[in-house]
């Protein structure tokens, strides 16, 4: 894997992290982030990861990366979530 | 939105998706496993006895092997990179049935492969590559019937259809609270909600795969119809003059000598100048004696769309050299062809290398379970309730019938596919027809699996069938462990292991599938022990006795 390649899905997943965190549902902090600011924070991290991505492929193909992988990302934040909450004391 | 619209698009959803829903089960399980065709293939394929006729030798071993089988002029591949799963430098397959019309089943060919002799001479094999890799698309391809032929693939349309269907009418019963629910996954008493939350989380985050899943599919099991309409209506009946190179002047209409052919090291240099990032492995010969020869240089370019599964081409007059179309190049494709091209690579996850590989596997996954949770929705909505002092319910017997029906098909699924790859190893050399033998090990786990959660309810045998699939998907990196073991000590086994990245992966994820499993055995047997009483899923309640127990 490439260095870009992987900077752009760390950014990309940052960006996913920060969407999922000004969420009322969300279940990592005891408080949710503040909602404009996240989704600012997670839009340009989600923008930065294409840019970055689109130096390394074709941008067509960048796009379609980063939404795959935003995809993913997405699905496993909650069910982490639930995990964490779950997750029996030791 | 009013209240009967939803109503009518939930009815809707839950009758397409009761309709299509265990048929996609496996299609997306089977696909997710699919995604890694070339893995699995190279997993099941026994080592190579023999070393591949170096590259530099390429012209003299095709000349004398056309020479040995003139009919192989029609079609055939040159690897540039052997490999288990193609271990010979020159290879071919021809329908097993000669007057066949249309797309060859894939399991239905027979192989060759060409080498050559110490004096120069072909040596011409008929050999029997692995088919398991090959079976699992097939599965994929028409939900679980056993051959990819023109009505499986009209059914597999009609699956897709209604799975379109299924989703638009999802979206839009979600569409009043999506922004409220987004990311919600509430914990709590009441489990149709949990189930819900799940469900909602899964088909909202991965709609986008999920739009092209299904319209691609339903473009793929109907495209021989398309083409024929385009063909009449807009063609004139010439589209398939359209598909080749253009027809060569009179002068060259005489067999050509494929001796004479540029050197296919020489057509892989002019390809890398195309594209410096197009990274070629198979030159496919077609009709190389005939006035329309031509070889497609197919590859991968890590950095651009590929178009097919197998990655793009270049197509080239395989004697003079020249270019005859980059209309399949990655990264060189003009706008119509591109678009063209995103439609494929969007279904079969042709781009962004081995984290899109993962991914698609991960969403594919997601996406069975999607289904699964469809049905366990059905089942959770027509629940008849315990009420305080009152005896347990004796559940519909639609409920217990759905139940069963869903967990045999989708766990006869996974232990069929489970035990079908352990079986390319262990009956590799002891069976005629390996190939049969894939179909009657999956589709016997399949059924026997569905008899066992019809006889044994749906609570007893979702343990029973996720144990037995944990231990079955534990027995392929089992296998391989104990060819290392015997092979150490030199006990002739049969058995073999290749110590390759993508090998050893295929191990290590049906490691981590088997331990999965076995958690959810785990915490099934919980529930069914102590979970609600009043419950398809309990085997306390009155309401749940084997199917085949008479009725009171």
């Amino acid at each position: 894997m490439s260095a870009l390649l992987l900077l752009s899905l760390l950014l990309a997943s940052a960006g996913c992290v920060a969407l999922y965190l000004a969420s009322p549902h969300q279940r990592w902090r005891p408080r949710p982030w503040p909602r404009r600011r996240a989704h600012r924070v997670g839009a340009l991290l989600l923008v930065g990861s294409l840019i970055v991505l689109s130096a390394a492929m074709q941008p067509v193909a960048a796009v379609f990366t980063v939404i795959t992988w935003a995809m993913v990302m997405l699905v496993l934040l909650p069910l982490v979530g639930v995990l964490r909450v779950t997750k029996p004391a030791s | 939105m009013q209240a009967d619209v939803l109503r009518v698009y939930k009815t809707v959803h839950t009758w397409t998706g009761i309709v299509s829903g265990l048929a996609l089960f496996i299609a997306f399980y089977a696909g997710a496993l699919t995604v890694f065709k070339e893995p699995i293939a190279r997993w099941a394929s026994p080592p190579a006895t023999t070393a591949a006729v170096p590259l530099e030798d390429a012209p003299a071993l095709i000349a004398r092997a056309l020479e040995a089988h003139p009919a192989a002029a029609a079609g055939f591949s040159l690897i540039l990179k052997p490999d288990a799963h193609r271990p010979a430098r020159m290879d071919w397959a021809v329908p097993e049935d000669p007057g066949h019309q249309g797309h060859p089943d894939a399991l239905s060919m027979r192989h060759y492969a060409a080498s050559l002799r110490a004096d120069g001479t072909a040596q011409v094999d008929e050999v029997e590559p692995s088919t398991l890799a090959e079976f699992i698309d097939v599965l994929h391809r028409v939900v679980g019937l056993p051959v990819d032929s023109d009505m499986n693939r009209w059914i597999m349309g009609v699956i897709a259809v209604l799975y379109t269907l299924a989703l638009v009418s999802g979206v839009i019963l979600v569409l009043p609270t999506l922004v409220s629910d987004l990311f919600a996954l509430r914990l709590g008493a009441n489990l149709k909600r949990l189930w819900r939350d799940a469900h909602n989380v899964v088909g909202v985050f991965s709609l986008p795969f999920h739009v092209v899943m299904a319209l691609t599919a339903a473009v793929f099991a109907f495209h021989d119809g398309l083409y024929a309409v385009q063909d009449t209506v807009i063609h004139g009946g010439q589209l398939a003059g359209a598909w080749g190179p253009p027809p060569q002047s009179p002068d060259h209409t005489a067999p050509r000598d494929p001796a004479t052919m540029r050197p296919p090291a020489d057509l892989v240099a002019q390809v890398r100048s195309l594209s410096p990032s197009f990274e070629p492995d198979i030159l496919q010969y077609q009709g190389v004696t005939g006035p329309r020869a031509v070889v497609r240089v197919w590859g991968h370019d890590r950095t651009a769309l590929s178009p097919r599964t197998r990655g793009g081409f270049v197509s080239l007059d395989p004697y003079s050299g020249r270019v005859l179309t980059t209309a399949y190049l990655p990264g060189q494709q003009n706008a119509g062809m591109s678009t063209l091209s995103a439609i494929f690579a969007l279904h079969f996850g042709t781009y962004g290398g081995a984290p899109v590989a993962w991914a698609y596997f991960g969403l594919g996954l997601a996406g069975a379970w999607l289904f699964y949770s469809g049905n366990l929705l059905w089942i959770e909505s027509r629940r008849k309730r315990q009420r305080r002092g009152e005896a347990v319910p004796r559940q519909r017997r639609d409920t217990d019938l759905m139940a069963a029906g869903t967990v045999g098909v989708c766990l006869g699924c996974v232990c069929g596919i489970s035990l079908t790859i352990v079986a390319g190893k262990w009956l590799h050399g002891v069976v005629g027809d390996l190939t049969l033998w894939h179909q009657i090990v999956y589709y016997a786990a399949f059924f026997g699996c569905i008899g066992w959660a019809f006889w044994r309810g749906a609570a007893r045998a979702g343990v029973d069938l996720l144990w037995l699939a944990a231990a079955i998907t534990a027995a392929i990196p089992a296998t391989t462990a104990l060819a290392v073991l015997v092979e150490g000590v030199g006990v002739p086994s049969g058995l073999w292991a290749h110590m390759n990245p993508a090998a050893l992966g295929v191990d290590a994820t049906a490691l981590v599938g088997a331990l999965a499993f076995a958690a959810m055995a785990r915490g099934t047997r919980r529930r069914v022990r102590s979970g609600p009483t009043d419950s398809v899923w309990s085997a306390a309640g009155a309401g749940h006795e084997p199917l085949s127990a008479p009725e009171s």
